[in-house]
């Protein structure tokens, strides 16, 4: 989509199943990480960055999600809807009790394992929702920024230049 | 002139030239949308799998079919606002097929217009004079009076492709007329190849009505135009006259007498005031003693096909929606355009969300090396409105103004999903003939949206089927007229409607003017 509809056809879909979403943060809630929050701010959540750079890393051309700051954004976007915060909670306390260590210290191999299983998982249960979720907000602030398209052939900005001919 | 939404600034409301412009659509102002609500939709039936929405790079979840067919998240996607949804179209510029105009003559389908090609002839002319057409005169049975304003733009990548590989195929495939100037044209500069005209044309080479046919009306001094102003009820007089219009601006209602009324709120908008200002003379509504405001509700039939081709670079370029195949023929009922960048793959977000699945760093050796290789097939066809396909009041929800919401019902035939397959077919084809992996489709089939709307205040000859006549007058009100789509009988056969919007309403002012 042009724009963040995405982000907005998520949020109903949500809602329309919250009673889902209800009963099975409700069964995972022993694994809910710690969040520092105030309201309308999410400070810190758990292993969200190292999920992020799990799925962004850095490259020859380009930085990871985290430097460029998209587990702000992230948590930013998650403040504004307590259903998706609680999604959130649920999913990174349940994937931080998958070993005896928290994701973040987990070898790559084993948290790609982790994330390709949950890229796999039914849509309608809180591991593969949320991974869609995550990776769709996560690759819109991303490629927002100009330091992720190093090497395309994209201006920062369409405009003031825009792309004269010829295109070939 | 009264709008309802505010105004648009294309420089400080359109901010192309700032990093992050793939995250932003059209700017959403107060006021800017017009809120609605949903009834019946139809359902999304199981033999129509295959024309499910999906992708490879989306959201994997699908709606179980049988269910009813829910409105998308752009619904009833328009502007309100000072230009209307020409702020925010792309600006296909299309005169109607002449056979369009007498669609159940040829085909059974739909109605006769009391209005021909011939008629309109004179104003599509004008029109296209005034936004600053660019095309070629190859259009076949749409004959010209006079050559495009200006030449046709060049050729993008995804154009070129289109069109080769349709020759191979039997789809002939050319240029698509285009409100964006070519050459700079009526003090505006000339179109850059940003892409993005979707989002607002910052330049204001694209030919929405703010920087033509009002900046023009305004530079003669004898326009008045008041936005964010809210008509509520139009009140009627002796005679069935419309005497006096009664609006919401700046936190007070006002009471405005009248001699003529134009009404041109859409095919939504205008059935909904209609229906409000029903009074003890008119208890069913203005303009409604044949029963039909509201009723023949036509949506966009619309399909896009999305792949990527390996040998294909630059897709991203070039302006969008440049080529159009016009379809097989009436029968058939629709067109196929190339609508890569209408549809937004011309960034990385759309590109990520959408084509390419997985993540880490296969994930972005893919994106780096997949950018520039998406090619979008879109059509849009023919719709023969259901029996239950109207627009009535909401019995529930209201507005700000505590006026009940215009409530959409629509219902797709079994010929529109038919023919829906059939665009969908044609699509597949053509892309597949280029080369494309498709990876991506959306349509009408699983999800309503619409951004050309028609049919709800429709144009006859016979007050008892119809409720304005062929030059846009209302049969029951002798002051009162129409000028939108609503007016329409017939959607045509996939043509962008408004060039034909425009010259219709050229000629309801020389109807006035005459009279």
């Amino acid at each position: 989509m042009p724009d963040s509809d995405w982000l907005e056809a998520a949020a109903p879909r949500l809602s329309r199943r919250s009673l889902l979403f209800q009963a099975l943060s409700a069964s995972l809630a022993g694994f809910a990480v710690p969040v520092l929050a105030q309201e309308g701010q999410v400070q810190s959540l758990g292993s969200l960055g190292s999920v992020l750079d799990t799925l962004l890393p850095a490259d020859e051309f380009s930085p990871s999600a985290t430097a460029l700051r998209v587990d702000q954004d992230v948590m930013d976007f998650v403040a504004q809807n307590q259903l998706m915060l609680r999604l959130f909670v649920a999913a990174l306390g349940w994937m931080d009790s998958l070993s005896d260590r928290p994701f973040g210290e987990l070898p790559a191999q084993q948290r790609i394992a982790i994330l390709s299983a949950m890229e796999q998982a039914d849509y309608n249960q809180i591991p593969g929702r949320f991974f869609h979720i995550l990776r769709s907000v996560a690759i819109e602030f991303y490629y927002a920024r100009p330091e992720a398209i190093a090497g395309y052939p994209l201006s920062p900005a369409p405009q003031p230049a825009g792309y004269p001919p010829p295109w070939s | 002139m009264l709008e309802a939404g505010p105004g648009f600034d294309p420089v400080t409301d359109y901010p192309l030239d700032k990093t992050g412009w793939e995250r932003r659509g059209f700017p959403a102002k107060p006021g800017s949308q017009g809120q609605v609500s949903y009834g019946d939709l139809g359902l999304f039936e199981a033999e129509n799998e295959d024309l499910r929405a999906w992708s490879r790079g989306g959201y994997p979840w699908r709606a179980p079919s049988g269910q009813p067919r829910p409105a998308s998240v752009s619904g009833y996607s328009h502007v309100m606002g000072v230009g209307g949804s020409t702020l925010h179209y792309v600006g296909e510029s299309h005169r109607l097929h002449p056979d369009a105009f007498n669609t159940f003559s040829k085909t059974g389908e739909g109605v006769d217009w009391p209005v021909g090609y011939a008629a309109l002839e004179p104003y599509y002319t004008l029109v296209e004079k005034v936004l600053g057409v660019a095309g070629d005169d190859g259009d076949g049975a749409r004959w010209r009076s006079a050559p495009y304003p200006l030449p046709a733009h060049p050729l993008s990548p995804g154009a070129q492709a289109l069109i080769a590989a349709g020759k191979r195929i039997g789809q002939g495939w050319g240029v698509n007329p285009r409100a964006a100037l070519s050459a700079a044209y009526d003090d505006r500069t000339a179109c850059n190849y940003c892409g993005q005209c979707s989002r607002g044309c910052p330049l204001g080479d694209k030919g929405s009505t703010d920087v033509t046919f009002l900046r023009q009306a305004l530079g003669t001094g004898n326009l008045q135009l008041l936005s964010e102003a809210t008509v509520i009820r139009l009140i009627t007089g002796p005679n069935g006259r419309i005497v006096q219009l009664e609006l919401h601006h700046a936190g007070q209602t006002h009471l405005v007498e009248t001699p003529v009324v134009v009404l041109a709120g859409g095919a939504i908008q205008t059935p909904r005031l209609l229906l409000l200002s029903a009074d003890p003379e008119h208890p069913d509504g203005l303009a409604n003693a044949s029963g039909q405001v509201g009723r023949n509700f036509m949506e966009t039939l619309n399909w896009v096909s999305a792949g990527l081709v390996s040998d294909m670079r630059n897709s991203h370029m070039g302006l969008p929606a440049d080529a159009i195949w016009w379809g097989p023929g009436i029968e058939a009922g629709f067109r196929l355009n190339h609508t890569t960048l209408e549809t937004g793959l011309n960034g990385p977000i759309g590109y990520g969300t959408r084509l390419i699945a997985g993540f880490g760093s296969g994930f972005k050796q893919a994106m780096r090396a997949g950018f520039g290789q998406a090619l979008a097939v879109g059509g849009i066809g023919r719709v023969v409105p259901d029996e239950r396909s109207r627009v009535t009041l909401d019995p529930e929800l209201r507005d700000v103004h505590g006026l009940a919401l215009p409530r959409i019902s629509s219902v797709l035939t079994p010929a529109s999903l038919q023919r829906l397959r059939h665009m969908a077919n044609a699509a597949r084809a053509v892309l597949r003939e280029a080369g494309a992996e498709i990876v991506s489709e959306s349509g009408s089939a699983s999800e309503f949206s619409a951004t050309h709307v028609f049919g709800t205040a429709r144009m006859g000859e016979d007050p008892k089927h119809s409720v304005v006549n062929a030059f846009g007058r209302t049969h029951d009100h002798p002051n009162l007229w129409i000028a939108d789509a609503s007016v329409f009988p017939g959607s045509g056969d996939g043509e962008s409607p408004s060039l034909t919007i425009m010259s219709l309403a050229l000629r309801t002012a020389d109807a006035i003017h005459t009279q």
